[in-house]
């Protein structure tokens, strides 16, 4: 459980954002909306411990969230993609693993041919559309397992079909407790919960 | 980042195996000087002082006073009549024999020295106590060869003190050398990786992997390097072409100086990790 108790985020001395009072539940979707420069980013990168000018608490299973090993156990994916391009798509898919078991590799398998990537498996990840190259960070984030799955700007990525795909790859993570937190400009359908960000004010709709 | 690794440890072998072989060149030269000075020294060491004179009580006295000085070798000291049977004997001067009455022959004292320790100043301290013993004595000595000797051992004795007093520092020099190299081409290699690792942590990966490979590049470079010299040097001596190993001080200066690096590496590339 992921518990935000009066979570200010600045940005060079001013308050972008206040969230009074949060929690977010393992095995639950929250889809955070808001416009443009409202703060949704910072606010993601400040649950990963990217952004430090915050004050409040941000706790994780009643600990402070930067006193432990924390930044292991969430994986943000931000807008651009974090790929090695000169890399095939296999090869950047086991990157965050020390060793690909059979077990991660068939998961990565399913993954890749559930988003439709199957075929470029030994395609070169630079080579391919971003769509694709956000599948792939999202499914090496899927079979991790994470406890929270940041993702920033959601809508941007895919399609209304391949937003579907994405959804069902994340369903396990989220069968699995993790939590899944994203952000958006628009309202997105599947998400348990939606919150928005109005007047710098997180508020649960 | 394999790639950076193996070219890190070329490098530090490069590194290792000059410093080594630049030790052993120099280490073989001091030894061909010595060989050279010692041989300077065997020739002086056959050539005899001849001391003639009336006084054979003085002579044993001298023997005395001098024969446990550091530049003496041996002394042997021969009355008239000895030496005059051992001229006899050795010209077979039978008929002489009947002369030896008639004429005396001076006492001998024959000194050896040891020509590492004979230079001008003892020299001339035993030539002033042999002419205070006896001062019609008779000195005989090649004093030209001596002279010419004692100007090349001088020389080579020189020059092999100048080589061992700037062993020391010649090796810290290396060290500081080597220590830049490897910091600036490792720090170089790390960098090149970061992107590799910026994006490995975003995907996800354990962060301390980078710290693990980067102890474990270490360790490798610290003994792999080493070990391999060690054989080589080994190998050298099976085949001949050296005579000596080189000695496990340097083989630490040189893991010293690996550890250093890395260290400074570290520091260098700090939050990086």
């Amino acid at each position: 459980m992921l518990k935000i108790d009066n979570l200010e985020i600045k940005s060079r001395k001013k308050r972008v954002l206040i969230a009074p009072y949060a929690i977010f539940e393992s095995g639950i979707s929250y889809l955070v909306l808001g416009k443009n420069n409202s703060g949704k980013s910072l606010f993601l990168k400040a649950i990963a411990g990217q952004y430090k000018a915050v004050s409040g608490d941000i706790n994780w299973k009643e600990k402070k969230i930067f006193s432990s090993r924390f930044a292991c156990s969430s994986i943000f994916l931000e807008r651009n993609c974090h790929l090695l391009p000169e890399k095939t798509v296999w090869e950047n898919l086991c990157l965050p693993f020390s060793k690909v078991t059979s077990r991660i590799k068939n998961k990565l398998t399913e993954y890749c041919h559930t988003a439709g990537i199957s075929y470029n498996i030994e395609t070169k990840a630079g080579h391919l559309s971003y769509s694709d190259q956000k599948f792939i960070e999202l499914i090496r984030t899927a079979v991790q397992i994470p406890n929270i799955i940041l993702l920033d700007d959601v809508d941007t990525y895919f399609d209304e079909i391949n937003y579907n795909k994405a959804l069902h790859i994340l369903q396990s993570c989220l069968k699995n407790n993790s939590i899944l937190i994203a952000t958006s400009r628009s309202l997105l359908e599947n998400f348990h919960h939606t919150l928005r960000i109005q007047n710098k004010e997180l508020l649960f709709l | 980042m394999k790639r950076y690794g193996f070219l890190l440890m070329l490098i530090v072998f490069v590194i290792v195996s000059l410093w080594n072989f630049s030790h052993l060149y120099y280490e073989q030269k001091i030894g061909e000087l010595e060989e050279e000075l010692s041989s300077y020294y065997g020739n002086l060491s056959v050539i005899p002082m001849v001391v003639f004179s009336e006084k054979a009580a003085g002579l044993k006295a001298l023997k005395q006073t001098i024969e446990e000085k550091k530049y003496i070798n041996s002394i042997t000291v021969e009355n008239s009549s000895q030496v005059t049977q051992k001229l006899i004997k050795k010209y077979n001067l039978q008929e002489a024999d009947l002369l030896k009455d008639k004429f005396e022959l001076p006492n001998v004292m024959t000194i050896f020295f040891h020509p590492e320790h004979f230079n001008e100043e003892n020299k001339n301290m035993l030539n002033r106590l042999i002419l205070a013993m006896d001062e019609n004595a008779d000195i005989n000595y090649n004093e030209n060869l001596w002279q010419e000797i004692q100007e090349q051992t001088t020389s080579l004795s020189n020059k092999i003190n100048f080589y061992r007093k700037i062993n020391l520092p010649l090796h810290i020099v290396i060290s500081l050398v080597s220590i830049f190299l490897i910091t600036l081409f490792w720090v170089h290699f790390e960098n090149k990786n970061n992107n590799y690792w910026t994006i490995f942590r975003k995907a996800g990966g354990n962060i301390k992997i980078r710290s693990l490979k980067f102890y474990s590049l270490g360790v490798m470079l610290i003994f792999l390097p080493i070990i391999v010299n060690i054989l080589l040097n080994y190998f050298a001596i099976q085949k001949g072409d050296v005579i000596d190993f080189i000695e496990p001080r340097w083989f630490c200066l040189q893991a010293g100086t690996i550890l250093f690096s890395g260290i400074l590496t570290r520091s260098i590339l700090g939050e990086k990790f």
